[in-house]
């Protein structure tokens, strides 16, 4: 995805004087990776992930001035959504997806679309798809995903290593869990 | 660089944004318009307690009586000016209601132009 050249400039249009066109910009901007972030936490619930994905920008333009600029704007977007995401969650009451031991695998995926990579995520934890999502789709290093995630690397690594291995038996793939070559 | 990492590092569909910015818009407007709702009902909120705790009868003749003051100091309209505003601090301390509906009025479009 190409960078917003101008993106310090639309955030100070924003704060100084509440530039809705500025901030319409950025949402233009970001709408398409916050949406692929948010279908790949809320998967298959395309719905969700796009309420999710509204919501985090209504949140965003709220708490702009709480923005320091050290994380890129959009790894800042992706740490609300993230947020948003738990919070439906326990609002649903999805417990297993929160916390507890792994997901259960059904068998159905085994022998059907060995490649399909997007219903296989559906079999993962919310932390596991985030974490292989920032990691695989996004390119971020394992310490940009702890400060997305708000957790420790050590986690980070361990939740991409499980989900590598659930998805490597759900897709019946090749998959080298040890060596977690983070994208640094 | 295993099979399972290729199928993970392909790159994610492009969304076509299709309307969703001006959802946002949209939701972005209808939140600043709660915002100023809610500020407009505190600023409200605060001046009827305002109104009932603190005795503002005597705030009000002193304004009546400054006011003729001023209106004898310019001459002309003294003897108008003198009655209208005693008139007007009758009717606010005779109709308190028609004071909060003043209050609301200004307070609304105050909000409005800052929404």
């Amino acid at each position: 995805m190409s960078s917003l050249t101008n993106e310090s400039e639309l955030i100070a249009k924003v704060l100084i004087s509440n530039d809705q066109q500025a901030f319409s910009q950025l949402v233009k901007h970001y709408q398409s990776p916050l949406r692929q972030y948010c279908r790949r936490l809320s998967a298959p619930d395309h719905s969700l992930a796009d309420d999710i994905a509204q919501e985090t920008f209504i949140q965003a333009y709220r708490k702009l001035n709480l923005y320091a600029g050290k994380a890129k704007f959009q790894s800042w977007l992706f740490r609300i959504a993230y947020f948003q995401f738990l919070q439906h969650l326990r609002k649903t009451k999805v417990y297993d997806e929160l916390d507890g031991d792994a997901a259960y695998i059904s068998p159905d995926l085994l022998g059907a679309d060995k490649r399909d990579i997007e219903s296989a995520m559906v079999k993962l934890k919310a932390s596991e798809r985030a974490c292989i999502t920032l990691q695989y789709s996004f390119g971020y290093t394992h310490e940009e995903i702890s400060e997305i995630l708000d957790v420790p690397t050590g986690t980070i690594k361990s939740h991409i290593k499980r989900g590598k291995e659930k998805l490597s038996a759900l897709l019946n793939v090749q998959s080298d869990t040890n060596t977690l070559t983070g994208v640094a | 660089m295993n099979d399972l990492d290729d199928l993970l590092s392909q790159p994610l569909d492009d969304i076509p944004d299709q309307g969703f910015s001006l959802q946002v818009l949209h939701n972005m407007q209808q939140y600043r318009r709660r915002k100023a709702m809610f500020i407009t009902a505190v600023i409200l909120a605060l001046l009827c307690i305002f109104i009932f705790i603190v005795p503002i009868s005597p705030w009000l003749n002193m304004f009546s009586e400054l006011a003729d003051v001023a209106g004898e100091l310019t001459g002309a309209s003294a003897e108008f000016s003198s009655v209208t505003y005693s008139v007007i601090m009758q009717q606010i301390l005779q109709k308190p209601m028609m004071g909060f509906t003043v209050l609301l009025i200004i307070t609304a479009v105050f909000s409005w132009q800052e929404n």
